[in-house]
């Protein structure tokens, strides 16, 4: 037990946190405080959210802008310009100091090495009419192999990748949250065949379920929302009928009944707002299943489609080309993983702060 | 018991024929068929061709053949695959799927069993910490990050293993072991939550207290009944393995039935679509009623429920 719960009544009454009234949630936030793991999670998915919104803005890079001229340099590369002597101020092209060494541009130079290195300083060399000087840019993550900033097109496949997985668990939210306070509100014959029809689908393999809805309805973004979505909802159903069936009991609710309060006000005012404790906690365990689900499609190349970009799109990119450019795969991958792992820990913390026994397992 | 076998046996069969029903009128339903290829075909051509494979008749009559030729067991002619029918296509593939799924699950076993009981053994101490940090890890990084990365890692820079193929008993590790991984963190978190409840009971206590040894008290008493949400597990766990071979497929070139389920939804292989797709749901029905039935063999109340 945390030592902020009152331990009888006499005292919560004289206690000061009684007059603010220490609410379940009041409780549950302190407890979720304590859970270091829970709170570096939410800080973590909030920095990554935060930055996947607001990053493209800053940067100066497109998602889909591509400069051949650097393909595939590494992170962090010392970009070089390259001008015509006539025009400073315009680039005709680029390269990065390790590819002009790689390459041999200066080959015939007297001292190759040496030039490359000056450039490195930040020295403009001039070299068989062009001249080389060091540009103040550097793409932090690196390029893809069609010169496209890695860490902007991280940003841009974090908002498709956090973005279905929050409208997918919408989705999944809404559906199950409202079928299953129907089936556990109303009981009886309605409630048992509810429940059968989700034990059937339940038993049903979900992934090539998914993976044909994409294969016959076309690769589109929004009916991966729903496709996602309505396979999910199965589980939020039965948690949210499980808290229905618990709560319609209770004394209260019968009070609500005999004032004669409509069946859907108990239902949304009275009965809802009670079950959503367990409804929060598996939320936000279907966040990063969800996004997996998508990762997964677009690995296989049946999700998100190129140009756009997506996390589960980025690594199978990245996988492909990793034995030459393997931070191509590393850090779409890193990012993804820290992701889904803060997110699992948040929702671990959350169900340990608002004492959900799982349901789940 | 018998009839607790046969109510969820014929569930699975009606639940089966709806998937059938449900695929067979969508693939209908989408334009586009597997004859409007890249290459014009002249209009006699592809009547032949549609004669051929039965599709110049009405959509019923269609459907009926299907199920006809299904209860046969014969699945029809592939359509990107000239003169194959889909089920030599499925007997060439999917032994690979089931060699490379069986090694996963005997890993995952190996590595989770013994993780979870001694994390629920010595809980709260360094050993349950791995326990957990190895369950985190697990669900937190997918198959299709761990296998290039392991790929990456111990076949082109150690050079240890191929880094990709099916020839050889070494090419059959780093599929089985990436694929494995993902299923040895739940079956560890389910060990160990369900040995830690099973050590609490009045009975283990009993058994203390009569001198068993520990080595006993673990293995005869509490395993039987601290294993039972890994065995309720298994079901799924078989379906996911099938299912994700289709990454693991795709990453090591194996060449199993999941990269070819992959493949003729690329393709509109109708026919190879919906067979594997009838053979997938049918392989992990069957086995979630082996589940339930074991289940019910090792817990009677779960049998008494139902």
């Amino acid at each position: 037990m945390p030592p902020l719960a009152p331990a009888s009544p006499v005292e919560a009454a004289n206690s000061p946190s009684a007059e603010k009234g220490a609410s379940l949630w009041h409780d549950a936030w302190l407890r979720l405080r304590k859970n270091k793991l829970a709170v570096l999670g939410a800080i973590f998915v909030a920095i990554v959210a935060v930055a996947c919104v607001s990053g493209p803005w800053m940067s100066h890079y497109g998602y889909e802008e591509q400069k051949l001229d650097l393909r595939a340099s590494p992170p962090m590369a010392h970009v070089v310009d390259i001008f015509q002597p006539s025009d400073l101020k315009n680039p005709v092209s680029w390269s990065y100091t390790q590819r002009l060494r790689d390459e041999g541009e200066f080959a015939k130079a007297p001292n190759p090495g040496e030039l490359v290195d000056r450039i490195d300083h930040g020295e403009p060399i001039t070299y068989n009419g062009r001249v080389y000087r060091l540009s103040k840019e550097r793409h932090i993550l690196g390029t893809d192999t069609l010169g496209r900033d890695l860490l902007v097109r991280v940003f841009y496949g974090g908002r498709v990748s956090l973005g279905v997985g929050l409208a997918a668990t919408f989705v999944a939210l809404t559906i199950g949250v409202i079928y299953g306070a129907i089936a556990g509100y109303f009981g009886g014959k309605l409630d048992s065949a509810m429940m059968r029809f989700v034990d059937i689908v339940y038993s049903l393999p979900f992934t090539i379920f998914v993976i044909l809805l994409m294969v016959f309805f076309g690769r589109d973004i929004y009916l991966l929302f729903v496709a996602i979505g309505a396979v999910e909802w199965l589980t939020m159903a039965r948690i949210v009928r499980g808290q229905v069936l618990a709560i319609k009991r209770m004394e209260y609710v019968e009070a609500a009944r005999s004032l004669g309060f409509s069946e859907w006000r108990i239902i949304f005012r009275h009965i809802l707002p009670n079950a959503l404790g367990p409804v929060i906690v598996y939320t936000t365990l279907t966040i990063p299943e969800v996004m997996l689900l998508e990762a997964f499609l677009s690995f296989l190349g049946l999700g998100v489609q190129p140009p756009m970009s997506s996390w589960g799109l980025l690594i199978k990119d990245g996988a492909e080309k990793m034995e030459e450019f393997s931070w191509l795969l590393v850090y779409p991958g890193l990012v993804f993983s820290l992701t889904l792992f803060s997110l699992n820990f948040l929702g671990d913390g959350l169900r340990d702060a608002l004492d959900v026994r799982s349901s789940k397992d | 018991m018998l009839r607790f076998f046969a109510s969820r046996f014929a569930q699975s069969l009606l639940a089966l024929l709806v998937i059938i029903t449900v695929t067979f009128f969508m693939m209908k339903a989408v334009p586009g068929g597997p004859f409007d290829a890249e290459k014009a075909t002249s209009p006699e051509i592809k009547a032949n061709l549609e004669a051929y494979y039965g599709l110049n008749k009405p959509l019923f009559s269609q459907y009926t053949d299907y199920l006809k030729n299904l209860l046969h067991g014969e699945l029809g002619p592939s359509f990107k695959y000239p003169n194959r029918t889909v089920n030599e296509i499925i007997g060439d593939k999917l032994p690979v799927s089931l060699e490379l799924g069986g090694w996963s699950i005997l890993f995952s076993l190996i590595v989770g069993i013994p993780l979870g009981v001694f994390g629920a053994l010595r809980p709260n101490t360094w050993v349950d910490y791995i326990t957990s940090a190895f369950g985190m890890i697990g669900i937190s990084i997918p198959t299709f990050v761990v296998g290039p990365l392991f790929v990456l890692l111990f076949a082109i820079k150690f050079g240890w293993f191929n880094a990709s193929g099916w020839y050889t008993a070494s090419d059959r590790i780093l599929p089985s072991l990436v694929l494995g991984i993902a299923y040895a963190a739940p079956v560890a978190r389910l060990t160990r939550g369900g040995m830690l409840e099973i050590l609490h009971q009045d009975f283990i206590r009993t058994a203390r207290a009569k001198g068993a040894s520990e080595w006993r008290v673990v293995f005869k008493h509490a395993m039987r009944g601290g294993l039972l949400p890994v065995v309720s597990y298994l079901g799924p766990a078989i379906a996911g393995i099938l299912t994700g071979s289709f990454v693991i497929e795709t990453i090591f070139q194996v060449p199993g039935i999941g990269r070819e389920f992959v493949n003729s939804a690329f393709n509109r292989d109708y026919t190879l679509l919906l067979g594997t797709v009838i053979l997938y749901a049918a392989l992990i029905m069957g086995l979630n009623l082996v589940v339930d039935v074991i289940q019910a063999w090792m817990n009677p109340k779960v049998r008494l429920e139902s």
